[in-house]
């Protein structure tokens, strides 16, 4: 053998394992240098788990600093995901796993939630691997029972705690604050990358407040990623990877609690007191007063200070999901749709309350003292009917038109009605001849323009979704709507009559609460139209303000004086005038004198609306700014009315009978400070506690006569019997000797709310 | 190296022990517990666990393991390999006997019956037949001087054969494997003719055809075999696949220079199943990145390069064919370990030589080292 044929085929093995070297490390610079990004990705996942924890959302103050939506701890049932999945794969133990959430279904719903096992299965399912779910919201103690001393039945299922929207004053506002669901799948998909993204099961605000400032309350979620090994067991929480979570920003509102509770209220009892009265006519349709709206606003910078909605509803039934079933009477037209806020989404004929711009169109556009319109000052008498056919041939179209029936079926009359007079007692024919006139005239357009300069026509502005925009129709917006939908709307030609209509607020103009509170408000203030505020500012949770509403003012219209003095001691009169020898009064003076309003104070503008529906009673108004300042009374000269306020009843009859009586009630305790002050359902319920103690106390000493004071009055009076305050403002408060003794808790909530403080 | 002689019949050159001592190749030595102490650190990272408080347990008998392995390298080295010739014979028997006993006596791990017992540790009798058969080979093929015929390459492949067949009923698919390769690199070495090489060739990839297709192999064996070269999961390779790919990921997931020593995200998860044994790669990929690993590469090509230079100044083919022998096994063990954690070999349970965590393997390893050291040691007599 020669030695260097071993070599040299030894050489070959050499070779080959260089070769094969040379494979690996091309191999490793491939899969770490090149290809990286993969196994990277790859790697993550399959090591880092993510948990979103979720940040607590902003709470709302009023404008005192009352908290009237809050965060509160609850007990919630929770599933842990990891355990759950271990002990009831999808994939092999499908029956077992079906059982036990029907079980849990079952046991959540016997403790008073009502729960579908195919909701619970899908919120089971969507859940991330390590999410723990939550199942049940507040749940009650016998079902934690049920569920802690079961651990085999239902593995991974734990009572744990969660923040949910907690609501101190129950029902107050919650028009305005709106509430809060768990976000829809359409919401989910456009909001899951957001900034503060959004979990497929987290809250979101729905209406209100809760929805329009939604960006600033909700809670920025933070996050854990943890480090698992194989088997989803967690080896440590990567922590320099942990983004914790941020409360959201506090609201702070406009609203005033305690005025706003007084609104509600009176709200209520308006409605209530309107169901009493007894039709005139056997052929008018019924008054049923299923429905109203009310809102305060501040003349001086739109600031609103109360907004009622009637029926209202309960935001609680929204914490931790609310039934379908529940959620259909909320939105039920039969139930009158509770969840609609009327003061901005409800869209109302204005009736006589729109004269104040029909009178300002017509004095700005100089139409008085020309045509056939007398001068501002001229007095006329008012026989009670308009015939179009005196100013213009009447071909196919209504030509007669009355002022409201009297008593005697006969329209009423009145005498000596000049500008101002006209709204003072509510003169339909000086309104229909102004409509005639400028209906026939170049400037046809006045009344529209004097409107929609007020802001009506167009949404106000304000810091809530789903303003309605109202409508203030014309020759234009008439025919596109006939064009559009001949069916409902048949008629598409612009008419002398129908402007003889519109300058009485009636035919087809549509006005919101919110919108009427924001015309007269505009008129109060000399012209200053603001977009109505609901917030004021908002807050971070150490107490810097972040954002600032300043007043937001549209436009300003130079007030005709002209206009504007007649025009405003016209609507002082709706309130104060009575003319001691015919006994003429202000349409709203019996609301005004029935709580003994002190007009030396504060003299009140108002306008009464009584506005006819189709096949439906009367639509109640009225709308009124104060304290303004009255010509006759040199103490009040140049003051700035502080209030304006707009009252909406539906189907309740007149306005200066059912809707004044509330601003009437309202204004004199707002003007006397006696406001009652709101209380929270705590301190309700605290106060409740003590007095049924007392009770009990003293029904145990026999001694009947030296319990409780209760008020005079009733539980909460309706529209009259209430004028307790004397002019000068004394409060005749009842002395425990003559009243008798509190002997319910109802009675005890009544006069708390009342004004009563807590014993 | 010239001078090279007749076998029994030369009179045997006994050097004084310091003499012997100075022509050890120490850069072998240097390199192979540089890669042994590569290996200790890989180990503890691979089995230190994610509590406070490291587990040393794996890592001390790993050390211990490398001690005792030290002390049969330098034992071997100093003895002369030339004498191996008359102790091949009983102990090749002596090995056929263990091997035959482990099915009997054995206990069984992940599925292979291949280990005796003996209190707290476990031997692997197949890992230490390596060595035996490395010889037995060597010394059998340089019995003449002639080249083997194909007689001799017959009797060759019984006495690898035989062992290779019990070890394949263990079943222990890898070590086989080993067994093949190094004795293919033995063959062409010694000289086997090309034509008897080529059929050799044609009947192992028929025999490979055969057992993977006729379902010899259970269903795992072949779907490691296989998983490799597919790129979706199916049902049957389900884990194997998971397994290559969760293999990758780590390394690549080390990226170029690593996640950092004991920071390897997928180590510390456990994803990687074996990852202190034959998967241990994986976590020198993730913990020390390219960079750890090209240059761990380039420990073992030294290595490699250090055993093939002895092989090539052997004092006599018997020499040479333990050092191509040596050289194949820790070639191939290590291409393969690499490889198949990487991606471009398929699964098969064979250890990194010097890292992965297992006392039979270390210690087969440093006899194989302290043969060739014998070798390179008498270079000269």
């Amino acid at each position: 053998m020669t030695d260097d044929l071993p070599r040299f085929r030894l050489r070959i093995i050499g070779v080959i394992s260089i070769s094969l070297f040379v494979a690996l490390i091309a191999r490793l610079w491939y899969l770490q240098v090149l290809n990286t990004e993969v196994a990277e990705q790859r790697a993550s996942a399959n090591v880092f788990r993510t948990v979103r924890d979720p940040g607590p959302r902003g709470r709302i103050f009023d404008a005192n600093g009352n908290i009237v939506v809050d965060n509160k701890v609850v007990t919630v049932v929770r599933i842990d995901k990891v355990v759950w999945e271990r002990a009831f794969p999808k994939r092999k133990k499908p029956t077992e796993r079906r059982a036990t959430i029907t079980k849990l279904a079952v046991e959540i719903s016997r403790s008073g939630r009502l729960t579908k096992v195919t909701d619970l299965e899908r919120t089971i399912d969507n859940a991330a691997p390590l999410e723990k779910v939550t199942v049940a919201v507040d749940v009650d103690r016998d079902l934690l029972l049920y569920i802690g001393e079961r651990p085999d039945e239902f593995p991974g299922v734990a009572i744990g705690q969660a923040l949910v929207r907690d609501y101190p004053y129950g029902n107050l506002a919650a028009h305005a604050l709106g509430y809060v669901g768990r976000i829809s799948g359409p919401e989910y998909t456009s909001l899951k990358s957001s900034t503060k993204a959004y979990g497929p099961d987290d809250d979101i605000g729905k209406t209100g407040v809760e929805k329009i400032f939604e960006d600033e309350l909700r809670g920025t979620p933070g996050t854990s990623v943890y480090e698992v090994d194989s088997s989803e067991r967690i080896i440590r929480e990567v922590t320099e990877r942990r983004i914790d979570p941020k409360p959201g920003n506090d609201v702070w509102l406009t609203i005033d609690i305690d005025l706003q509770q007084l609104v509600e209220q009176e709200l209520a009892a308006a409605l209530d007191a309107a169901r009493l009265q007894t039709k005139r006519n056997p052929t008018d349709s019924d008054i049923t007063a299923p429905a109203g709206g009310a809102v305060v606003l501040d003349p001086r910078n739109g600031a609103v200070r109360a907004m009622a909605s009637y029926p209202t509803y309960s935001p609680k039934d929204f914490v931790g999901g609310i039934s379908q079933t529940k959620y259909q009477t909320l939105t039920n037209i039969a139930s009158f749709s509770p969840l609609t806020n009327r003061v901005t989404e409800g869209q109302y004929a204005p009736g006589s309350t729109f004269k104040l711009l029909t009178a300002y169109a017509a004095v700005d556009g100089n139409f008085m003292g020309q045509g056939r319109l007398p001068t501002i000052a001229a007095r006329e008498f008012d026989n009670g009917i308009f015939n179009l056919a005196t100013f213009d041939k009447c071909e196919g179209e209504r030509c007669v038109f009355t002022n409201s029936l009297a008593a005697n079926g006969k329209p009423t009359t009145n005498t000596e009605v000049d500008l101002q007079k006209s709204l003072t007692v509510s003169s339909d024919t000086y309104y229909y001849k102004i409509g005639a006139e400028i209906g026939l005239n170049k400037n046809d357009r006045a009344i529209q323009t004097a409107a929609e300069r007020f802001g009506l026509g167009r949404v106000t502005g304000i810091q809530l979704p789903g303003e309605a925009s109202g409508f203030i129709p014309d020759k234009v917006l008439k025919k596109e709507r006939h064009d559009k939908n001949p069916t409902a709307f048949p008629f598409g030609i612009w008419t002398t009559g129908d402007n003889v209509n519109l300058a009485v607020g009636q035919g087809d103009v549509l006005v919101t609460p919110l919108q009427l509170a924001n015309a007269y408000a505009t008129f109060a203030n000399d012209g200053h139209l603001f977009a109505p505020n609901i917030a004021s500012h908002v807050k971070a949770l150490d107490g810097r303000v972040v954002r600032q509403f300043e007043p937001r003012e549209l436009e300003t219209i130079t007030m005709n004086e002209a206009a504007r003095q007649p025009i405003l001691e016209g609507l002082l009169g709706v309130t104060s005038y009575r003319d001691p020898v015919s006994g003429a009064q202000g349409t709203a003076y019996g609301a005004f004198n029935d709580v003994g309003f002190d007009f030396a104070q504060w003299p009140i503008a108002g306008k009464t609306g009584t506005a006819e529906v189709d096949k439906k009673a009367d639509t109640a108004l009225f709308v009124a700014f104060g304290p303004a300042p009255d010509p006759t009374k040199p103490n009040t000269a140049g003051v700035a009315p502080r209030y304006a306020m707009v009252v909406v009843l539906e189907q309740s009859g007149f306005g200066g009978a059912n809707a004044a009586p509330v601003v009437a009630n309202v204004f004199s305790k707002v003007f006397n400070n006696r406001v009652a002050k709101a209380y929270s359902e705590r301190v309700l319920a605290a106060c409740v506690a003590r007095t049924a103690a007392q009770i009990a106390a003293a029904a145990a000493k026999g001694a009947s006569t030296t319990t409780v004071p209760v008020g005079a009055k009733g539980a909460s009076g309706a529209t009259a019997a209430k004028s307790t305050t004397g002019p000068t403002g004394t409060g005749a408060k009842p002395t425990p000797t003559t009243t008798p003794p509190v002997t319910t808790t109802t009675q005890r909530v009544a006069l708390l709310r009342e004004g009563e403080s807590c014993p | 190296m010239t001078a090279l002689s007749g076998l029994a019949s030369r009179p045997q050159v006994n050097l004084p022990g310091s003499a012997l001592w100075r022509r050890v190749d120490f850069s072998l030595i240097v390199v192979t517990l540089a890669v042994t102490g590569f290996g200790l650190v890989m180990v503890f990272s691979a089995t230190r666990g994610n509590a406070a408080i490291a587990n040393r347990s794996f890592l001390d008998r790993q050390m211990t393991f490398a001690f005792v392995g030290m002390a049969l390298m330098a034992a071997v080295m100093f003895f002369d390999y030339r004498r191996l010739r008359e102790l091949v014979v009983p102990v090749y028997v002596a090995m056929i006997v263990v091997l035959l006993a482990v099915p009997v006596l054995g206990v069984e791990i992940n599925g292979a019956r291949a280990w005796f017992r003996f209190g707290p540790i476990q031997l692997q009798p197949s890992e230490f037949g390596k060595v035996v058969v490395v010889v037995a080979l060597a010394a059998f093929l340089t019995i003449d001087r002639a080249e083997p015929g194909l007689r001799g390459v017959l009797v060759s492949l019984l006495i690898a054969g035989l062992p290779a067949a019990i070890i394949m009923l263990q079943p222990d698919l890898g070590t086989v494997l080993i067994y093949v390769v190094f004795t293919a690199a033995i063959f062409v070495v010694a000289g086997v003719r090309p034509r008897h090489l080529l059929l050799l060739a044609m009947v192992v990839v028929l025999g490979t055809f055969v057992t993977l297709s006729a379902g010899v192999l259970d269903n795992y064996q072949s779907a490691r075999l296989t998983a490799f070269v597919e790129t979706k999961s199916t049902k049957k390779n389900e884990l194997v696949f998971e397994q290559q790919r969760n293999a990758q990921t780590a390394i690549g997931n080390g990226g170029l220079f690593g996640q950092g020593l004991f920071e390897g995200s997928q180590n510390r998860s456990r994803l990687v199943a074996e990852k202190q044994t034959d998967f241990i790669f994986t976590v020198v990929g993730e913990e020390l990145g390219f960079v750890g690993a090209a240059a761990l590469i380039g420990l073992y090509a030294f290595m490699i390069l250090r055993i093939w230079r002895i092989g090539s100044t052997a004092p006599d083919l018997f020499g040479t064919l333990i050092c191509a022998g040596v050289l194949a096994m820790l070639m191939f063990q290590t291409f393969e370990s690499m490889g198949m954690t990487s991606g471009i070999m398929p699964i098969t349970g064979i250890p990194l030589p010097f890292m992965s965590y297992g006392g039979s393997s270390i210690l087969a390893c440093f006899l194989g080292i302290g043969l060739v050291e014998s070798v390179h040691m008498r270079r000269f007599a």
